[in-house]
């Protein structure tokens, strides 16, 4: 069960966990590191993300999606790279990624490379890493064995069909490790909405028949968990997020109100089981402009199972 | 960016489980801890000499002499850890009180929204069942130890009021960080209310040839009204040490950079600040230095308090807080004599305190503003 919050200084966890870790031997165990920019003064959002399994196969995918790109989002995507057990996020390069994390979870440069598409950005932390694991309740077991969450500044450039883009923005990444169940959860909402002044994160998880929540709030140098959050949304008729209106709130007392629009989305299918929709919003945070990403996951019959349902009226 | 001044859990991916006893202390273990708080870069500790620091009933106190495979600028040559006792009746007592538990939350929680005067903690974490704990301290060394029994002079008096203050005002009327699921206030107070009356007539016949003139009668009469007396604790709160005396502070600590630093917070509990300074003056002074500066002294740790934020906390309240908890003292000395057994020097400690507190509960009128 949840356990209520009460209010306490969030742990800071070992900076030595932006870097790899030896993972279990088990069938579903795997680390990965996402990083999601929204653009959308460009008309242009931009995912990559990268993971390793426990036998040391890697994979990568770089997206650009919005509608600057045109049509369908680039896609670049490897898997089943052979990585090796010594190789580390400070120098990680696989298909069209290639990431370099200080392994001090402050800073990270970042470079992607698909055919139509060039990325070449630096991270820099805005706040201490959030760690699900310090949680009462702890990390949920089939998400991983924990995972951190931190927003920051991303610099750098973003070149499509060789026009340049200059980036000097906010985005978020994340990080876990341990076994993910892809099954398991029924439904999931999970956002990151930041500006330079405050960021909020929340992952609110349907998962055999009750509601996971994890999550923080780190406004005015303070960060709290999230104890709660009022979900407003809709989607379009492909079941693909439009508008989002969050409140959260924290264990510092505080209420945030996020509000978006969405701009882009595209699908990842992690498993045939399981489909993530990625969706990039322009928003606000309590009426200031910010950037955001959320992904809701939906059970793939069930996704389209509702776009039938909205096709037909 | 980083928050610098949060102390570490146990992490075994990370290389810092809790540890059990000193035996964990291994120059593994420190390597990560101090890699993770970047204090040390590419080195590894090679060797810990730990030595015993004090005479701890229930907590076991080392100072760690740690080497290195190589110099880095940062890396500490000593650090202080602090355990459960290595006897198992102390470890048991310990973690029926929640001692342990209470004061390595305090470093987890609280210690970080204060900051100063405290010793800075790089791991702070306890077991499950509370029976275990491990603190890791940045050594507050070289610094001057105070003597309870000899008492102190008037600039380390000074220096208290001005530590007190700074250890109140972060923390002052926070009602959501002083209504702690995890410490529980009800508890101690049932303990003192239902430990000293009962206790009042043996102890002033254990103590009867070194009381002073009066002492009893102030014992007795406090021993009746010791209910109405925490019916007194009026708000604004902030987290009082409640054993804020010499044997727990350090002066001129880290070679004089810390002015003040403040030990053990086994016993922390939400309260009136104004109790941690009566406290300190009533038992590090003597009757004839306090009487002549002890309003002045309430004086300096009002106007630190202001100084520090703390607002709708007027002089007159104060100075009533303060002279209402001369009364603490005298239930420190008395239960203190309850639970302990009897050797000399610690007769010597409790009867000095019951004679001090009960002097300066006289001096200050405190049994009248308690029966008002």
């Amino acid at each position: 069960m949840n356990q209520p919050l009460a209010a306490r200084l969030v742990p800071q966890l070992d900076p030595v966990h932006d870097g790899r870790h030896r993972l279990r031997d088990l069938p579903l165990e795997r680390e990965s590191i996402p990083y999601v920019i929204s653009l959308p003064e460009h008309g242009l959002a931009t995912a990559i993300y990268t993971w390793v399994n426990k036998d040391h196969l890697g994979g990568a995918l770089f997206g650009v999606l919005g509608p600057a790109v045109g049509g369908a989002p680039i896609f670049e995507a490897v898997d089943g790279i052979a990585m090796g057990p010594d190789r580390n996020f400070d120098d990680w390069n696989v298909g069209p990624v290639h990431l370099s994390q200080d392994l001090r979870m402050q800073t990270s440069r970042l470079r992607a490379t698909a055919a139509r598409a060039q990325l070449d950005i630096t991270f820099e932390a805005l706040h201490p890493a959030y760690a699900y694991g310090f949680h009462p309740d702890g990390c949920p077991a089939y998400a991983a064995t924990n995972r951190i969450e931190q927003a920051g500044r991303v610099r750098g450039t973003l070149v499509v069909d060789g026009r340049s883009y200059a980036i000097d923005t906010t985005g978020a990444r994340d990080h876990s490790w341990g076994t993910r169940d892809w099954n398991l959860p029924q439904h999931w909402k999970w956002l990151h909405a930041q500006s330079d002044e405050t960021v909020v994160h929340f992952w609110q998880i349907q998962v055999e028949g009750r509601i996971d929540l994890r999550g923080f709030v780190h406004r005015d140098g303070l960060m709290a968990e999230v104890r709660t959050v009022d979900v407003d949304f809709a989607l379009d008729d492909q079941g693909r997020q439009q508008r989002i209106d969050a409140v959260v709130h924290d264990t510092a007392g505080r209420s945030t109100r996020v509000r978006g629009e969405y701009f882009a989305h595209f699908p990842v299918v992690p498993v045939p089981t399981c489909t993530l929709l990625e969706g990039a919003m322009r928003c606000e945070i309590d009426g200031r402009a910010a950037n955001g990403w959320t992904e809701f996951m939906w059970p793939t019959a069930y996704l389209e199972y509702l776009k039938a349902q909205r096709a037909t009226g | 960016m980083a928050n610098d001044v949060a102390p570490l859990r146990h992490d075994p991916e990370a290389g810092h489980p809790l540890i059990e006893d000193e035996h964990g202390l291994t120059p593994e273990w420190l390597t990560a801890v101090l890699r993770a708080r970047g204090r040390l870069r590419e080195g590894r500790v090679t060797q810990v000499t730990p030595s015993p620091i004090g005479n701890g009933l229930l907590g076991l106190n080392l100072r760690l002499a740690l080497t290195y495979d190589r110099s880095e600028a940062s890396t500490p040559s000593t650090l202080v850890a602090k355990m459960a006792s290595r006897r198992a009746e102390s470890r048991e007592s310990g973690a029926a009180l929640h001692l342990y538990s209470r004061e390595t939350r305090f470093y987890q929680e609280l210690a970080p929204r204060i900051v100063k005067g405290l010793a800075p903690a790089l791991f702070a974490d306890v077991s499950a069942d509370g029976r275990h704990f491990c603190l890791l301290f940045e050594d507050m060394g070289p610094a001057r130890g105070g003597d309870q029994l000899a008492g102190c002079g008037i600039d380390d008096a000074r220096a208290a009021m001005v530590s007190a203050a700074a250890l109140h005002a972060p923390l002052w009327a926070k009602r959501e960080l002083l209504e702690l699921p995890w410490v529980d206030r009800n508890l101690m107070v049932s303990l003192y209310v239902g430990k000293m009356p009962p206790y009042v007539p043996a102890c002033i016949e254990r103590f009867a040839a070194v009381l002073e003139p009066g002492v009893a009668e102030v014992a007795t009469k406090f021993g009746a009204c010791i209910g109405r007396y925490f019916e007194k604790h009026a708000k604004p709160w902030t987290i009082t040490h409640q054993d804020f005396r010499l044997d727990n502070l350090l002066f001129d600590a880290r070679g004089g950079q810390v002015p003040v630093a403040v030990l053990d917070w086994q016993t922390f509990l939400p309260g009136p600040g104004a109790l941690d300074a009566t406290y300190f003056n009533g038992a590090g002074l003597l009757a004839p230095l306090r009487r002549q500066h002890e309003e002045s002294l309430a004086r300096l740790y009002h106007e630190e308090l202001v100084a520090g934020g703390v607002r709708d906390y007027g002089w007159e309240q104060c100075w009533n807080d303060y002279r209402l908890h001369a009364a603490h003292g005298l239930i420190m000395g008395i239960v203190g004599a309850a639970i302990t057994a009897s050797t000399e020097r610690g007769d010597r400690m409790l009867s000095t305190m019951i004679n001090r507190h009960a002097l300066q509960m006289m001096d200050l009128d405190t049994l009248a503003l308690i029966q008002r």
